[in-house]
């Protein structure tokens, strides 16, 4: 369809549209009516049923023949298609007859109650409940056929009323309406021509006016540029914290900042000294002034008095020169430091005040000078204590005076924040609602509170201190910075006290450990020369049962003089292992003989209201350990179990066999996985807390007051058992006993059975032997002991004689008995010059215990043989013929010394016995 | 099926009625009657019992045709006097008939859900105050049919032993059946009423509960007119026996009784303690 046509028809469109407009909208009113008549209609007409309803209802109630009522209304709303529900429902409630329509999709509804009366007596209510469903479909039928009709109508209509006026008054129009188009296409002819015309010469003009636009704004960019770069200037010079002002060589103000202009007032134009000073004349010292003379940069600091106190200010003028250097301004920088003089104020004094002041005194110096600086009511510093739960205050502030110190849980305070985070705590109000259990803030009646931890260097919480006031913090950033420099000055005596306090405890300790060290030597002493003795008494008393018949008289009376000996041996091998002074022997040990074998001295040592309880596997398995090493570690156990009953108790000794998985061998330093003997002290004394248990076995840590432990017991313990590859655990809770549990890995060898035979035959020989002893009894035991035997003897009294007597003698030497310990010449000393002089010389040293430190060294250095005393003529015989029968190069046992690496941790020697 | 009982019924009612009309055809001929007596409306009952009927004559291989009779006390006097071969009696009335014209044999008496037996409850409104019996002196009663066992004999027999004769009650009234009578006792027309349990159970979650139980009280029976020969009797009775195990056969007892479950034997002694309750509460002899 053309444009033409559509304009022209445009009007009888028009007249369609609105002819079908107002069809449709009197089809809607009347559709509408319609709706509600037909609605009307369907209700009137269950009114009218429900009349009839409740007639027959009533009369079968008043017959009571409730039965039929229920049929009647149940039929009556199943005949009637439009019912969703009716009801029958008697005054009481009861529902006598029921009926539901399920199957009618979802419409309008529409509800109908009737209560029905007799003489005044309600007997029944109907309730009924239609759909409009039927209504529905008859109305959007109608709905359609409105539609269809009224357009069919308008379209008749529109047919009609267009044909005629069409006829009547179109036609001639249009003939008009060809004429003018004609008309208005030449006037358009016409216009354009003209309009090109016009517009060619609007063309040069706009040109023209373009040039000199240009010209004006390249004008109007170049000052918007120079203004721009003024602002930017102006903006940084307004975002400077500091007041700037410019001054020319008259003093007079060219340019203050906002800043300036807040601290001094708005002066442009006036001259400074004029405006700021009231003068008539060039401040002294002024550092414009100076600054146009020498044409450099001038700091002076000036103070001014004003109502609200004093305030210092920091001036910095530099010149401002032109092109050709000369001076044509001055800049100058105002910077408010008053706060920055008043902390260096407060800092200084806290520095005279505590600069000679150490321990409480300084703390105490420190809080009452916080308290000021902050302005706080309250300050205090506070450490936290071994049971790190609590916290002891050092110094407290309250206002006027200092207060008692005192100790706190921090568990619901401020501080428990503080130490556990280890982060600073600001509560700028109500804390005490915040902390309702911390009954100091109600005593203090604090509002609010800063704290801040002391951490020392190793990054360890060792206190806090905090300050607290009875009114709400005002800002809260501001007193941290100065918080902090009190905080690292309390710090750094804190630090100090505690390595004052370690000092003086590590000299305790040693001052302890050196008297033990001479009680050592003095036990250690006393068993050596008690073991010389020994050696004569047991020596002989072999030796003498050993040549009569066992029906002698004297036989039995010999046997308990020996066994007396030995019990006396081993109290003195024991008292020895207790000093730690005896030389160890590595052998497969059987540790359940060492508990029994040890069984009396626990008992007297752990004291007669312990019970000993001594249990044991069947057969325990055989480990590689040294006796007296084991039985130290019993007893030192034992000493532990029996300061932790001081009321009596209970300590059970166990020797178990266990197999260690791999499992357990990483998590225990030391132990491979296999085979093992366990060996368990348990006692049922007071136990130990958490903290001192983590540290039982660091040396010189001790729970007991000065003078009662060295703190080395259970250290010696830790060091021997990893010596031996071994490990050791400890199990305690306060209040429930203390298991120490030590691990040593199983030996495959099997047990020297050669030590306690006295069946084989005693060895012999015809070597010659050279015997080394200070000791005139313990050379002739050996002499008696050895020379029946077929050996060679020969003795001497000391180092010089033996090896003169060596020097001197043309048939060589075998073997040389040497006592370690002797005046002038030592044992090692001399076997080295004996070595000297004859390389193949074999060395036996004996000894009851060393006490040099550098004596066991060179015995451990040189891997010796050696004989533990008290001797034993088959002892002796044995250990001889060993020695002697060694194949010549081949070094002897090498036992290891104990002691010198007792006091630490790992151990640092391989041993050889088990390599 | 539904249909065909339709048509049954239909023609069941036109045979009934011509032959009410003509007693003496009652008995005799190549078929057998089955006399109900009318304790629903006439179509009801030939709606329920034609089934039956049909069932048997099935069975029987002769027609069987159901007659009504026109009240208890007619159905009593027709069964005494072997007008019906089959009869359907109520317990009462076999009672009462008993009473009157002696034994008649019995064929089978109902089992409805697995018992052969049935009991009274008086029933009032859960939230009201009567607890018991004696509370009820005073109080409204509602009755079913006066000659219904369970809606009238017993519940009288109940109030009796509880020491209520009828004119202690503040009211009361016969109201035709036992659903009338619940359906009194909800609406609050009546605050108390005598029902069978079977009723009050149906009708319990609507808002009512038990304050006392009767006996134990036989079923409704089938019974032989003592005219019929022993061996059709044995016939019937193992036939009417075996409708239990037969889906089609109880499907035709539950068109009579929805719950019933079959058929079982009965005899005379299973109604004594009906008899005696009716002896007690003076009502032997009268019609049930």
């Amino acid at each position: 369809m053309s444009h033409a046509f559509l304009s022209r028809r445009r009007p009888l469109f028009m007249f369609v549209g609105v002819l079908l407009f107002t069809i449709l909208l009197a089809d809607t009113f009347w559709l509408v009516k319609q709706r509600a008549f037909l609605i009307d209609k369907q209700m009137a007409d269950v009114r009218d049923d429900l009349d009839l309803l409740g007639e027959v209802s009533t009369d079968g109630l008043l017959r009571r023949d409730y039965v039929s009522v229920k049929k009647v209304v149940e039929n009556w709303a199943k005949k009637h298609e439009a019912l969703l529900m009716a009801r029958a429902v008697a005054p009481n409630g009861f529902v006598l007859a029921e009926y539901h329509r399920d199957d009618v999709p979802v419409s309008d509804k529409i509800g109908q109650t009737k209560t029905f009366k007799y003489g005044g007596r309600k007997l029944v209510t109907i309730e009924v409940v239609q759909h409009t469903l039927e209504i529905d479909r008859y109305w959007v039928k109608l709905i359609w056929q409105n539609i269809l009709f009224s357009l069919f109508a308008a379209a008749m209509l529109t047919l009609i009323l267009w044909g005629t006026l069409r006829k009547t008054a179109f036609a001639p129009m249009e003939g008009l309406l060809d004429e003018v188009h004609e008309l208005n296409e030449q006037l358009e002819d016409r216009v354009r021509k003209r309009t090109a015309d016009l517009e060619a010469a609007n063309e040069a003009l706009v040109q023209e006016v373009d040039a000199r636009k240009r010209a004006v704004e390249d004008a109007r960019v170049s000052a918007l540029v120079s203004q721009q770069e003024k602002a930017r200037a102006d903006s940084i010079l307004a975002a400077i914290g500091d007041g700037v002002s410019i001054q020319d060589r008259q003093f007079r103000v060219l340019y203050q900042n906002p800043v300036h202009i807040a601290m001094t007032g708005k002066h442009q134009g006036k001259v400074c000294y004029e405006a700021y000073e009231g003068r008539d004349a060039v401040c002294e010292g002024c550092p414009v002034e100076l600054a146009f003379r020498d044409g450099r940069i001038h700091v002076v600091e000036r103070v001014v008095e004003r109502e609200q106190g004093t305030s210092h200010f920091e001036i910095t003028t530099s010149p401002l020169f032109d092109e050709e250097g000369k001076i044509l301004a001055g800049i100058e920088m105002v910077r408010d430091i008053t706060e920055r003089r008043r902390a260096q104020d407060i800092i200084r004094s806290v520095e005279e005040g505590t600069a000679y002041a150490t321990g409480s005194e300084f703390f105490r110096q420190l809080v009452r000078h916080l308290a000021s600086a902050l302005r706080f009511k309250y300050a205090f510093v506070g450490r936290i204590m071994p049971d790190v739960s609590r916290v002891e205050t050092l110094a407290v502030w309250g206002g006027t005076d200092f207060m008692e110190n005192f100790e706190y849980d921090m568990e619901g305070t401020p501080c428990h924040d503080v130490l556990k985070t280890g982060e600073p705590c600001v509560l700028g109000s109500a804390i005490q609602s915040k902390f309702p259990e911390d009954h100091h803030l109600a005593a203090m009646e604090a509002e609010s509170y800063l704290g801040l931890p002391l951490i020392s260097a190793e990054g360890k919480v060792l206190g806090l201190l905090a300050v607290l006031d009875v009114h709400p913090l005002a800002e809260e950033s501001a007193p941290m910075s100065l918080l902090r420099i009190f905080a690292s000055r309390a710090m750094a005596e804190m630090v100090r006290q505690n390595m004052e306090e370690d000092r003086k405890r590590l000299e305790e300790q040693l001052v302890q450990s050196q008297k033990m060290e001479s009680i050592g030597k003095l036990a250690g002493g006393v068993a050596h020369d008690f073991n010389n003795l020994l050696s004569t008494i047991i020596g002989y008393g072999e030796l003498a049962i050993s040549r009569i018949e066992g029906n002698n008289p004297v036989h039995q009376p010999l046997g308990y003089i020996l066994e007396a000996g030995k019990r006396a041996a081993d109290l003195t091998g024991q008292l020895l292992a207790f000093s730690r002074r005896q030389v160890l022997e590595v052998r497969p040990l059987d540790l359940r003989s060492v508990v029994e074998g040890l069984s009396k001295m626990l008992q007297r040592i752990i004291g007669e209201d312990v019970k000993l309880d001594l249990r044991f596997d069947t057969s325990p398995r055989v480990v590689s350990a040294d006796r007296a090493q084991m039985e130290q570690i019993l007893m030192n156990l034992a000493v532990n179990a029996r300061d932790a009953m001081p009321d009596g108790g209970r300590l059970i000794v166990e020797v178990r066999n266990v197999d260690l998985g791999p499992r357990f061998a990483k998590s225990h330093e030391g132990i491979t996985p296999g085979s093992h003997v366990m060996m368990v002290v348990t006692d049922s004394g007071t136990g130990l807390e958490p903290g001192v248990r983590e540290r039982i076995f660091e040396p010189f840590f001790t729970t007991k007051e000065v003078g009662k432990g060295t703190g080395l017991g259970l250290s010696t313990v830790y060091g021997i058992v990893l010596q031996h590859k071994g490990s050791i655990t400890v199990e305690s809770e306060p209040g429930l006993g203390t298991t120490f549990r030590v691990y040593l890995p199983a030996s495959p060898s099997p047990l020297d059975k050669t030590e306690s035979s006295e069946e084989t035959e005693v060895p012999h020989g015809r070597e010659t032997l050279l015997i080394v002893d200070d000791e005139a009894t313990i050379r002739n035991l050996i002499l008696d002991s050895l020379e029946p035997l077929g050996y060679e003897i020969l003795t001497a009294r000391n180092g010089q004689e033996a090896l003169k007597l060596a020097e001197t003698r043309s048939e060589p030497i075998d073997l040389v008995l040497a006592d370690v310990v002797m005046p002038g010449m030592k044992g090692t000393e001399l076997a080295r010059s004996l070595k000297r002089l004859q390389p193949s010389l074999k060395i036996i040293y004996m000894s009851g215990y060393l006490d040099d430190t550098r004596l066991r060294m060179d015995v451990d250095d040189h891997r010796i043989d050696f004989i533990q005393k008290p001797l034993t003529p088959r002892k002796l015989a044995e250990r001889v013929r060993e020695v002697l029968d060694r194949p010549p190069g081949v070094e002897g046992n090498g036992y290891r010394p104990a002691g010198h690496d007792l006091l630490t941790k790992k151990s640092n020697r391989e041993d050889p016995e088990t390599g | 099926m539904t249909s065909w009982f339709c048509h049954s019924r239909l023609l069941g009612a036109l045979v009934a009625a011509a032959l009410l009309l003509m007693p003496g055809l009652v008995r005799g001929g190549e078929g057998l009657s089955l006399g109900v007596h009318p304790y629903l409306p006439a179509s009801e009952v030939q709606e329920r019992f034609v089934p039956l009927a049909i069932f048997l004559g099935g069975k029987l291989k002769k027609p069987v045709t159901v007659l009504i009779s026109q009240d208890y006390r007619d159905h009593e006097d027709k069964v005494g006097q072997n007008v019906y071969d089959i009869a359907y009696i109520g317990s009462s009335s076999y009672v009462d008939m008993v009473e009157r014209y002696g034994q008649k044999p019995i064929l089978a008496r109902l089992e409805v859900n697995g018992a052969p037996r049935f009991r009274g409850v008086i029933v009032v409104r859960k939230e009201s105050d009567i607890n018991q019996l004696s509370d009820l002196a005073g109080w409204r009663f509602a009755f079913g049919d006066p000659e219904s066992t369970m809606s009238s004999i017993i519940p009288r027999y109940l109030l009796l032993g509880a020491g209520l004769d009828l004119h202690l009650l503040g009211n009361y009234a016969y109201l035709a059946n036992h659903e009338n009578v619940v359906l009194s006792v909800l609406m609050g027309d009546f605050d108390a009423g005598g029902v069978k349990e079977e009723v009050f159970l149906e009708h319990r979650e609507k808002g009512l509960r038990a304050i006392a139980y009767s006996p134990y009280v036989s079923e409704y029976l089938f019974v032989a007119g003592t005219h019929l020969p022993g061996e059709e009797q044995d016939r019937i009775r193992a036939l009417m026996l075996s409708m239990k195990g037969d889906i089609q056969g109880r499907a035709v007892l539950q068109k009579i009784r929805p719950n019933a479950t079959g058929l079982v034997p009965a005899a005379d002694g299973d109604y004594d303690s009906l008899r005696e309750i009716m002896k007690r509460s003076g009502l032997a002899g009268r019609t049930p």
